[in-house]
């Protein structure tokens, strides 16, 4: 009797710790606008070779103005040895893209905790003075307060002449497929 | 048989322990995970090729899917690690992302932690890295899909709901800002632990239909107090968002069944009363106000706000309790809903709203006759030996600084600056986009 009792309260205890969940509506976003991509990288092959080695192609290519000073780098996974060197390019204008191909092997060590991947990285200057002329677009911004603010990010950037940093990952396990 | 009622004695203090009393002494918890896109594609596909550690995020369009993997986070060093190792190699947004989470541990946090309502649920924090998907013309729903927030989730543990947060960093709100967008993203957490903090249910339509809001938009009560007071918490971090907000206030934004918006100047005329109540810029200016303008008043409306946290907040309860809890403020509370309604409110709502007493009446006195008096005359600089500035309750002063920059503000400018005075209430209709053209001036309120 005793054991039967103590087994309903510990039934009771573990029912009342059954969580039952239920969600509240999210807050909704707040409205603010984004800026056009200055900068369109695109793997646009990849696949490993007969040696096991993971080649890939990338497409840089221009998304709005000139784009300058732009350092190409490589980085990866430790089970993952990319060995095409960094680059630069002085410029990137509209509609003359470029593709580089990257090459990288196996170390043989483990792949990191997020999996297998290498990164194309791209630091450059974008064309601020197209970058400050869409943000001025009333058409495409028409919110005054909100086209003020990505006007002043541009600006401020711009200012300081400050480069910016985009990159495209790629997981080796999705190779065979686009991103 | 004494021996064996000791030991179910024991056995049942111990349950108890183990289940209650871990509750007794338990704060908020918080961690972080760091999620990051491997792949995009339609969704049967992904399906297929959904690894046992990732997950099939759908996307808005209803026809593609993210595979997402996630990994918690144990420290920066981990953080910097998942993301490559390199600091100096991060994109923009993954040093947004580092910033966000060495943000999450400013002491200012740790002191709003302990008013997490419940003080039993935990904060889960994503840092969604969507590096290679910015490209709106290649994944045009990524804005949607990743867009920062913060879900409440309400769990029956232990016999009771606990209230957990689900709060997503990811940079889609600041695409393209280049290296500002790390700031941007911060200023995205401390509106996003601003909605952690507060129990508000907002109305299923609150944001109309659109589900989007902006600074300046009449939207419903509940959802107005929550974005104010989650603006609020962001300003207490970055303090130049009060002078943001009050520009934004130039209009007010409402939107319209068939889409769209119709903006109105401020005091048009076409808002009226408690509506003044429902614009989140509003709200944010008037917690934003009293916590400066009182003493200690940060302290004094985190009080008030946690001790009346409730699914049903809105700004109006808010300042009654406000009032009832400091009733030495009421002046100033007055003060504060008067000048950030722009002087539209009767006398009635004002103690409708604030309760009666002498300290509300002393206020309304000193309004006198003043409001709807449409009084907006162009001052003119102090030349040499300028008569006194008389500030009356209410008034709003209007000048551009050197940079261009337009203040409204309750004080004069610095000498020497033209501006112009103005009460709220004085206004005449001046039309607005869907009807009259909208006058040449965006601030008209004359």
């Amino acid at each position: 009797m005793k054991i039967q009792s103590t087994g309903v309260f510990l039934l009771l205890i573990m029912l009342s710790m059954i969580a039952t969940a239920t969600s509240a509506r999210p807050p909704a976003g707040q409205f603010s606008y984004q800026l056009p991509p200055n900068l369109s990288l695109l793997v646009s092959d990849s696949r490993f070779d007969s040696n096991g080695r993971l080649q890939l192609s990338v497409i840089l290519e221009s998304a709005l103005g000139n784009l300058s000073d732009l350092e190409i780098y490589f980085d990866s996974s430790k089970d993952l040895k990319v060995l095409t060197n960094l680059r630069t390019l002085k410029e990137l204008k509209p509609g003359s893209a470029r593709k580089i191909r990257v090459l990288a092997t196996r170390t043989g060590q483990q792949p990191d905790e997020i999996g297998s991947w290498v990164k194309i990285g791209v630091k450059y200057l974008p064309d601020y003075e197209a970058v400050i002329a869409v943000a001025g677009d009333t058409g495409k911004y028409p919110d005054h307060f909100e086209r003020l603010k990505i006007q002043e990010i541009a600006s401020s950037n711009a200012q300081k002449k400050a480069k910016y940093s985009e990159a495209v990952r790629f997981f080796a396990d999705q190779a065979g497929s686009k991103k | 048989m004494r021996m064996r009622q000791h030991r179910h004695l024991e056995l049942f203090v111990a349950l108890f322990f183990c289940i209650f009393a871990g509750s007794l002494f338990a704060a908020v918890t918080q961690s972080t995970t760091y999620s990051v896109i491997t792949r995009y594609g339609p969704v049967q596909e992904l399906m297929r090729a959904t690894g046992s550690n990732e997950t099939l995020v759908e996307s808005a369009d209803g026809r593609n899917a993210y595979l997402v993997r996630s990994v918690q986070v144990r420290d920066e060093a981990h953080l910097l690690q998942l993301m490559g190792g390199d600091e100096s190699r991060l994109t923009d947004l993954q040093r947004g992302l580092l910033e966000t989470y060495r943000f999450s541990s400013h002491q200012k946090f740790n002191e709003l932690k302990p008013r997490y309502p419940g003080g039993k649920g935990s904060i889960k924090v994503d840092l969604m890295d969507i590096t290679g998907y910015e490209d709106t013309g290649r994944y045009p729903k990524i804005r949607d899909d990743f867009w920062p927030q913060n879900a409440k989730v309400y769990r029956y543990e232990n016999g009771a709901y606990n209230v957990h947060s689900e709060m997503r960093i990811s940079g889609a709100n600041c695409i393209g800002y280049g290296p500002n967008a790390a700031e941007q993203m911060k200023g995205t957490y401390a509106h996003e632990f601003g909605h952690a903090l507060d129990l508000t249910a907002i109305e299923h339509d609150g944001y109309g239909f659109d589900d989007n809001h902006y600074f300046n938009e009449k939207t419903a009560p509940k959802a107005s107090f929550a974005e104010g007071f989650a603006n609020f918490i962001k300003a207490l971090f970055f303090p130049q968002e009060e002078n943001y907000t009050r520009n934004s206030l130039q209009t007010v934004k409402i939107e319209k069944p068939e889409g769209g918006y119709d903006t109105y100047p401020i005091a048009g005329g076409q808002i009226s009363g408690e509506d003044f109540l429902h614009v989140e810029a509003i709200n944010a200016l008037i917690f934003t106000r009293l916590a400066r303008e009182l003493p200690d008043g940060e302290k004094l409306v985190l009080d008030s706000f946690s001790k009346h946290n409730n699914r049903d907040n809105r700004m109006a309860a808010f300042l009654k309790n406000f009032v009832k809890d400091y009733p030495q403020h009421a002046f100033t509370a007055a003060q504060i809903l008067d000048r950030e309604t722009f002087g539209n409110l009767t006398a009635a709502q004002m103690r409708a709203i604030l309760g009666q007493s002498s300290n509300v009446e002393r206020y309304l006195s000193s309004r006198g006759n003043q409001t709807g008096s449409g009084s907006t005359p162009t001052v003119n600089p102090p030349t040499t030996v300028s008569p006194p500035v008389v500030h009356r309750p209410g008034t709003i002063y209007q000048w551009k600084d050197a940079n261009g920059v337009m203040h409204f503000t309750d004080s004069p400018p610095p000498p020497g600056v033209e501006y112009k005075t103005r009460r709220g209430s004085a206004a005449s209709v001046s039309g607005h986009e869907s009807g009259k053209p909208p006058s040449s001036d965006l601030f008209n309120i004359d």
